[in-house]
């Protein structure tokens, strides 16, 4: 990401900018489109002056020569059906223009939206693991959801409904000025109130309609947490205590709504008062002119009409500039996520196998997440191409840590790590990821079949690679126990799988890759022994073939393999074969112990559960 | 999206009952609506008439023509209307707010009767958006659709009727397009609707693709998968893309289709009028108004059109509301309990029912039970316990022991055999009895949002400050609780996230303390907290436990080791019961799985150092 300091909008100004031509476009559409709109109610008045009343208006003009072209007024007033015909030609051509703006408007919006939204998924999965970390995921999903839809909302509704208001007082009212200076006065002079008051009225309310959301949300709130603490409330048998506070909540949220509504109707009903006022001015100012003669009849039904087509988009303009508002704030939310650190990628460009060998190098590496608080302290080790090695140690020990530094899920800060010889910082993520299969220690499965999720990162895998990776991993015969097999759809809207069937599918989807080096973090630990014993062998049998390692506690699994490391407070303590570990009196034995069962501390304990049992006895 | 899970049944023909359930509590309200919607459309409507009046007086008198009536009529007529309009909204506004309030409330109230076997098959989320959206939208259609189709209808037929009268031959040549427009508008809010559904649903898969998109991200990087994602991902907002600009064009095409139709009509007004004015039979006033009738008919036609295709779409709501009011909860007092409640009530007797108070003994006898008929969970299952002693139940996960707690608290009732309270099956005593004698503490503690205090309050309503206080103690959770930031007032936020699950289930063990319960129930109660709260717990079980009769589902072994009588279930069967060592001493079960848990116990402590 580049580091330029950005405008508040930034995202909203690229977007824009990159389909100006559709907006610019649709701005000239909705200008033609409100010229053709102006001249019905102009082609009425022509209509009334020059060919229904008498004395007949004649100008030189235009309309005149036009009229003379079709045969004089005489000949009009036995063909009125061209007036009518031409009413309706004009209402047309006026549609198509609306909807040839509406066309452009909604694709620029639209791909805009669209467009944002790819970004956004994008710009997702290459955040870095810190700021994933510490970012709550239902925030994340509430910007790159009803954010967009706030966002989209406003392109399509606010922008096209307050752009096409203007551009239409921008065209019409200098045209009516054309006509008739005083009128157009007469029919304009309540508009700048009516626009005033709206806007006002919309911001006024602003206040009380986040109230009645809050109120509708905190009446949902209850409704789910009753729901949800059923068995809370049937346990201490609070039914009744649960509808009065329903009722409190519903009642709230009722007075608020219903004070809303009476605030909407004083202004509902002023706005309409005033816009009827308006019109009645028109008529009644309007009428008095053509009765005295200084205005046509044509001209007094037409500024009737003009009067009309304005007024009511202009009321609704209030609305539509107070939601403008709302908008402003979800686009600073997207903009937020936007301008969040993707992982840096590595320039170096250098030239790397196809494939690894494997080869594993820690050289006094130190790192932590926060910088006072070290996980990992100077931990030194190297694990050859083919090696099989078991880590063992206590929880918050830094085992997990190893594996986040080999995937450059985060960067090591002192020391050094080498893989095939080379220096990890300067390899790719996505390369060194796709040599290294790992599982994470909560297994993550998509809702779809077990097909695309076994194949999900090897998509061209044959159906044989894919059968051989889940008997690997010993989950064949339960996937074939399934009724649809393999095509059975999981999660949410499918069958839940227990959490050592969804470790088992999540290996079988590491091993499908068939990674020069796999790592396993205590990823069997809902599989009962005897399975994992199974995994364990098949694994081994690509002994060499495949660098292994495997956090565990079992001993089981540390037995199989080339050398154990002990972990503890984030240094290595311990490392050797199972045999050398155990002459050592350390926490690998203390764990061996407990496992085989050398510890007699169980056997004690019955004895003198027994005897206190038996004086138990002895006293009754 | 994701189809939940839901069984209530859907109920054919339910407008009948919404309608009897919102018009008879409100006549008086609905028929003023009615009145209001009537007189407006009647002012409306005549608005054109004044128009037509002051061209013809115009035209007739010129200069001498008098204005100043027709101008205070208007300004009577607009008085009129506006008082009308400010009226009919608070009042419509007053009548979709209350049939909002009353559907949610019994809706909620209606919730709270059934039993578990109804929300073990409905979820969460479905049941809430019933008592939200659903009410929202049916009390909004029932009360607005009830006032635009009283202005709509009349005002069309209104003007219908006067244009008849100002011409009649005119009148119907216009009158004959609008069946037209009337099918255009049908149709066209018929496709709106449709594509706003399809958008809508849409939007939710996307929402559902971010949330797993956001919730993989980890895994998709591993297996560097970006690259698919967002090709898959861009099928989907390439689908979002087609089907908003679908929606926007059927939206914007509707108007000037509408408008063209308005313009047919006008332009026929002047052709046909116009010729008519030319001979002197028709006045331009008349001319005027039917040019403007033309646009005003518009209004009334929209608003009628869009009312009758939301109430169409309204009748899914509708069934699905009246379904789940119609839903009879499974487990309820028998009417000859009811009779004893209201006796009791009368009487003024101690127990809810009249019954004992004392919870003496307790006895399941041959007790089957099963959640589907076909999966038996527990058979032929026999225990007695006596008052005051603590009974653990051991044994693998799917045994039955929750069910047996389940079915001692009657969230479910035997199938077959009988559960005896005092040696009296307890179907024959109250819910309300046996529910408010009962202290439960679950796996997964849930609180309320509110208070810690008014958390702890939860189990007994009228507990003074000292007594939460107490109780707080009692539990070992008092010093935890005044660390919070504002002690006892700390804010509990939704779902308790605020909390670590080890606070709250000392929270909830306290709640069910204060309640001081005759029967103490903790399901798996210690299995998600962390080595500290457990030690807290161990501490205060002993004293809390005493003269209470408790159920102890565990797993930890000291939990286990105290109880007076520990019951090993496997497959819904008791299979061995006795002490602590009287069990260990048969080297059974009992002791096989002792001996598997005190491994697993020394290897956690180990690794948790």
């Amino acid at each position: 990401m580049s580091t330029k300091s950005h405008s508040q909008y930034q995202v909203l100004i690229d977007l824009i900018r990159n389909k100006k031509w559709y907006y610019l476009g649709s701005v000239i559409s909705v200008g033609i489109a409100s010229y053709f709109m102006f001249l019905v109610p102009t082609i009425g008045k022509e209509a009334i002056d020059r060919v229904l009343t008498e004395p007949r208006v004649e100008k030189e003009d235009l309309v005149q020569r036009m009229i003379d072209w079709a045969g004089g007024a005489e000949m009009l007033a036995n063909q009125l059906w061209l007036a009518g015909g031409a009413i309706v030609l004009v209402t047309i051509v006026s549609g198509l223009f609306m909807y040839l703006k509406d066309y452009l408007a909604a694709s620029a919006c639209e791909s805009t939206v669209q467009r944002l939204r790819d970004h956004l998924y994008h710009h997702l999965h290459h955040l870095s693991e810190k700021y994933i970390g510490s970012a709550e995921s239902g925030d994340i999903l509430q910007r790159c959801t009803s954010d967009i839809d706030t966002l989209r909302e406003f392109l399509t509704m606010q922008v096209m409904n307050i752009g096409r208001t203007l551009v239409l007082m921008a065209i019409v009212i200098p045209l009516m000025f054309m006509q008739h200076a005083g009128m157009t006065l007469l029919s304009l002079i309540l508009v700048p109130i009516v626009l005033y008051y709206a806007r006002k009225f919309f911001f006024q309310v602003r206040d009380l309609f986040q109230q009645v959301d809050e109120a509708e949300g905190a009446l949902t709130t209850i409704v789910q947490e009753n729901l949800t603490g059923i068995r809370v409330v049937r346990a201490f048998a609070r039914q009744d205590y649960e509808c009065e506070k329903f009722e409190e909540k519903n009642s709230t949220y009722s007075d608020l709504n219903y004070r809303l509504i009476c605030m909407f109707a004083n202004f509902w009903a002023f706005s309409d008062l005033l816009c009827l006022l308006q019109s009645g001015l028109v008529l009644f100012g309007g009428g008095w002119l053509a009765s005295q003669g200084v205005i046509t009849v044509g001209t007094y039904f037409a500024f009737i009409g003009y009067t009309s087509m304005l007024i009511w988009p202009i009321r609704q303009l209030g609305k539509e500039l107070s939601e403008a508002g709302k908008a402003t704030v979800a686009i600073t939310r997207i903009q937020e996520i936007l301008d969040a650190p993707e992982e840096t990628s590595s320039a170096k460009a250098m030239h790397l196998p196809e494939r690894f060998k494997g080869t594993i190098e820690f050289d006094q590496v130190s790192f932590g997440y926060e910088p006072d608080r070290q996980v990992l302290n100077d931990v030194s080790f190297s694990i050859r191409a083919g090696e099989t090695v078991a880590i063992v140690g206590p929880t918050g020990a830094g085992k997990s840590t190893l594996i986040q530094l080999l995937m450059r899920l985060y960067d090591y800060g002192k020391g050094s790590i080498k893989i095939d010889g080379m220096e990890l910082k300067h390899i790719g993520r996505k390369h060194i990821r796709g040599q290294i299969g790992t599982l994470l220690q909560e297994p993550f499965l998509f809702s779809r079949s077990l097909r695309e999720n076994i194949k999900f990162s090897h998509l061209k895998a044959s159906d044989e690679a894919m059968v051989l990776a889940a008997k690997s991993a010993a989950v064949h015969h339960t996937i074939e126990s399934f009724q649809k097999g393999y095509e059975t759809v999981i999660g949410e809207r499918g069958v839940s799988l227990s959490g050592g069937q969804k470790q088992r599918v999540t290996l079988s989807r590491t091993l499908l890759k068939e990674p020069p080096i796999l790592v396993l973090d205590d990823t069997l630990s809902a599989v009962d022994a005897a399975t994992e014993q199974q995994i364990i062998q098949a694994l081994h049998s690509k002994k060499g073939e495949q660098t292994l390692l495997i956090i565990t506690h079992r001993i089981s699994v540390c037995q199989k393999a080339d050398r154990v490391f002990v972990m503890q407070n984030g240094r290595l303590v311990e490392q050797g074969s199972h045999r050398n570990l155990l002459t050592k009196h350390g926490f690998y034995r203390e764990l061996w112990e407990i496992q085989s069962g050398q510890k007699e501390r169980f056997e004690q304990d019955v004895s003198s559960a027994k005897q206190q049992g038996d004086i138990e006895l002895g006293v009754t | 999206m994701n189809e939940q899970i839901n069984s209530t049944p859907i109920e054919r023909g339910g407008w009948k009952t919404v309608f009897r359930m919102c018009y008879l509590p409100q006549k008086k309200l609905f028929h003023k609506v009615i009145v209001l919607a009537l007189m407006t459309a009647a002012i409306e409507a005549s608005f054109t008439l004044i128009t037509k009046q002051v061209v013809d007086e115009i035209v007739a008198h010129g200069k001498d023509a008098n204005l100043a009536g027709y101008g205070l009529l208007y300004m009577a007529m607009l008085a009129v209307l506006i008082y009308c309009i400010r009226t009919f909204i608070r009042d419509t506004g007053k009548l979709s707010t209350s049939l909002m309030y009353s559907l949610r409330k019994r809706s909620f109230e209606h919730l709270q009767t059934l039993s578990f076997d109804f929300f073990d098959n409905n979820a969460v989320g479905w049941l809430v958006a019933r008592i939200t959206s659903d009410t929202a939208r049916i009390a909004r259609i029932v009360a607005w659709g009830t006032l635009d189709l009283f202005w709509g209808i009349p005002m069309i037929l209104g003007i219908f009727i006067v244009l008849f009268v100002l011409d009649s031959k005119l009148g119907l040549v216009v009158l004959g397009l609008f069946p037209f427009l009337a099918a255009v508008a049908w149709i066209f809010n018929q496709k709106i609707l449709n594509s706003s559904r399809d958008l809508r649903r849409t939007n939710s898969r996307l929402t559902a693709v971010y949330n797993e998109g956001i919730a993989g991200i980890q895994t998709s990087k591993i297996l560097v998968r970006e690259k698919q994602n967002l090709e898959e991902f861009q099928v989907d907002s390439a689908k979002m893309y087609r089907q908003s600009m679908h929606n926007l064009l059927l939206t914007s095409a509707f108007f000037p289709f509408v408008n063209v139709f308005v313009s047919l009509a006008m332009g026929i007004a002047l052709w046909l009028g116009g010729a008519e004015v030319l001979a002197g039979a028709l006045t331009l006033g008349t001319l005027v108004a039917f040019m403007t009738y033309a646009r005003t008919l518009m209004d009334p036609m929209l608003e009628v059109s869009e009312t009758l295709a939301n109430l169409q779409r309204t009748t899914a709501c509708v069934e699905r509301v009246i379904g789940l009011l119609a839903v009879e909860p499974s487990i309820k007092d028998s009417e000859k309990v009811e009779q004893l409640i209201q006796d009791a009530y009368e009487r003024g007797a101690e127990a809810h029912d009249g019954g004992d108070t004392r919870i003496a003994s307790i006895e399941f006898r041959n007790v089957d039970f099963a959640y589907k008929p076909e999966e038996p969970v527990l058979s032929n299952f026999n225990l007695q316990v006596e008052r005051g002693r603590s009974v653990a139940l051991v044994g693998p996960t799917g045994s039955g022991k929750s069910t047996i707690v389940s079915l001692l608290c009657r969230f479910y009732e035997p199938t077959q055999g009988e559960l005896l309270i005092n040696g009296i099956d307890y179907r024959e005593r109250s819910l309300h009895w046996l529910q408010s004698n009962l202290g439960i503490v679950l796996q997964t503690p849930f609180l309320f949002s509110g208070t810690v205090k008014s958390n702890i309050r939860y189990g007994k309503l009228d507990a003074s400050d000292e007594d939460v206080i107490a109780a707080a103690k009692a539990v070992n959770v008092h010093d935890i609780i005044m660390q919070m930031e504002n002690g006892y007032d700390t804010e509990v936020q939704e779902g308790g996230s605020n909390l670590s699950t080890g606070q709250k289930q000392l929270i909830s063990f306290a709640r069910a303390i204060i309640h001081d319960p005759q029967i103490l129930v903790m399901d798996e109660a210690t299995a998600s907290v962390d080595t500290q709260t457990e030690a807290r717990l161990q501490t205060s079980l002993q004293k809390v436990l005493e003269g209470r009769t408790s159920f102890i589902i565990a797993h930890r072994l000291s939990t286990i080791r105290n109880a007076d009588l520990i019951v090993v279930i496997e497959s819904g069967r008791l299979i061995e019961q006795g002490s602590h060592s009287e069990l260990l001493a048969q080297k059974g079960h009992y002791y096989e799985l002792y001996r598997k848990q005190y491994q697993t116990e020394q290897e956690q402590e180990l690794l948790n150092a």
